[in-house]
């Protein structure tokens, strides 16, 4: 009787297990089970789970910001409904936490199967789809931006303005002078020193003068965790070329047509090598969603083409003088506020991680 | 009454539905139905959501119901543990 009753305790499939990384053995027994399974374990994860059954993996699950990855299951499973538990567990731990538009990278012969749960393919490049779950979504997004959709030719910048300087107003202005409405976007995530309402803020308060400028909130569906995770990350090229095209589709197939956009502007960019990929893959796939890419030279000054790591350089050395020279008076003004001390702190101890290492 | 924030309920198993609710942008309410048996019981799925909705006297709500062969009285309480989340509200349960 008792035997019985242990040995169906012990063949009860479990709950999902969370699994740390840090635990080389359970580390190394998921990394196996994934790559049976033509995965990688990678090492962006904030949460990993594992389904299993007599102490044997049979389903992994992770989660990373709002994007789920790593979401196997066994074959002697496929037909169960343990791919169900797997994805009701991370869609409700997300929800937990309140992430609530998820997003998963899956393969073209794999994406129909997300369908099942929810999921719809908002971009999609030859290797790979991106899907969201959203209950509102990248369509409430778009409906948003269509109530201010204005007539004439549309132009559109991103940035991410980390923080606003002269080269940033520089470049609006200029693209502002080449369209009848500019779409500004504002990168949303907030993986820059300066956060994001700050950023956003700078950038309204430094276009105020031009009438013809809409600034917006990129949120999800421009340069995200979700629709190019390998930005904020150094990865290899490979992935970084995949997310580029991803993003980029995105964009053309939506939000240009959404908002009657027929040309994006950016910046020369010779120093950071991801935006570098990223605006050549701009140029090459852009004109085949009748979106224009033109491109203008840094102003520069002294010599020098500004840019945002040297204004924070000079925020970490409190070179005020030179600051003066880099940034529009409502960047600088802002600086010299109570507000941004916690931010100018966050910048020395960046400035002090980096020269630790 | 009225969402203050985005919640989730049920699962994806089978014969579960997951209803998942926000705010929407306008004032109707919009339902997106997912369902095996769409176009057997579609209709009639969408107005029982639409019901429990009114009986809340919520509008201008989203919601996301991804069913996998659930009945009614499933239907019915995941919706009612759905609203409770995401207004905040006590449901007196007895009642319902």
């Amino acid at each position: 009787m008792l035997l019985t009753h242990k040995t169906k305790f012990v063949q009860r499939e479990r709950p999902m297990e969370r699994v740390f990384l840090k635990d080389q053995k359970q580390k190394l027994a998921v990394k196996s089970f994934l790559q049976e399974h033509d995965l990688r374990l990678d090492s962006f994860i904030d949460e990993l789970y594992v389904l299993r059954i007599n102490e044997k993996i049979v389903g992994t699950g992770a989660i990373y910001e709002n994007v789920l990855k790593c979401i196997a299951v066994s074959d002697l499973l496929k037909g169960t409904d343990s791919i169900n538990k797997i994805m009701s567990f991370l869609t409700r731990r997300c929800f937990d936490l309140g992430k609530t538009n998820l997003f998963i990278y899956t393969k073209p012969t794999a994406y129909e199967s997300f369908e099942y749960f929810g999921f719809k393919k908002i971009a999609s490049s030859e290797n790979v789809v991106l899907m969201e779950n959203g209950v509102v979504g990248l369509d409430g997004y778009m409906a948003k931006l269509k109530k201010e959709v204005c007539s004439g030719q549309t132009g559109c910048v991103v940035v991410n303005c980390n923080p606003f300087t002269l080269g940033h107003q520089y470049l609006i202005e200029s693209a502002s002078k080449l369209c009848d409405t500019l779409q500004v976007f504002v990168v949303s995530e907030d993986k820059s020193s300066f956060p994001h309402d700050v950023r956003f803020e700078l950038v309204k308060k430094g276009v105020a003068h031009l009438d013809n400028v809409i600034v917006r909130k990129g949120q999800s569906y421009i340069i995200s965790e979700a629709t190019f995770p390998s930005y904020f990350l150094e990865s290899e090229t490979e992935a970084v070329k995949e997310h580029c095209k991803i993003d980029l589709s995105l964009f053309g197939e939506k939000i240009a047509k959404a908002l009657n956009i027929s040309k994006r502007f950016i910046g020369e960019e010779p120093l950071n090598g991801t935006t570098a990929l990223y605006n050549e893959t701009m140029k090459t796939l852009l004109p085949s969603y009748g979106v224009e890419v033109l491109e203008f030279k840094r102003k520069e000054v002294k010599g020098h083409p500004i840019s945002a790591s040297s204004v924070r350089r000079h925020i970490n050395n409190a070179n005020f003088g030179a600051l003066k020279e880099l940034l529009p008076q409502t960047s600088y003004d802002y600086l010299l506020s109570e507000a941004a001390k916690p931010v100018i702190n966050k910048i020395k101890e960046e400035y002090q991680e980096k020269n630790l290492v | 009454m009225s969402i203050k924030r985005q919640a989730i309920a049920g699962t994806l198993e089978s014969s579960d539905i997951q209803i998942s609710i926000a705010q929407g942008a306008s004032e109707q309410n919009e339902i997106y139905l997912d369902s095996p048996v769409k176009h057997l019981f579609g209709e009639e799925i969408e107005r029982l959501i639409r019901s429990l909705l009114a009986k809340h006297a919520l509008s201008g709500v989203v919601v996301k119901a991804i069913d996998k062969g659930a009945l009614d009285c499933t239907i019915v309480a995941r919706m009612q543990a759905a609203i409770y989340r995401a207004t905040e509200n006590d449901i007196n349960w007895e009642l319902e």
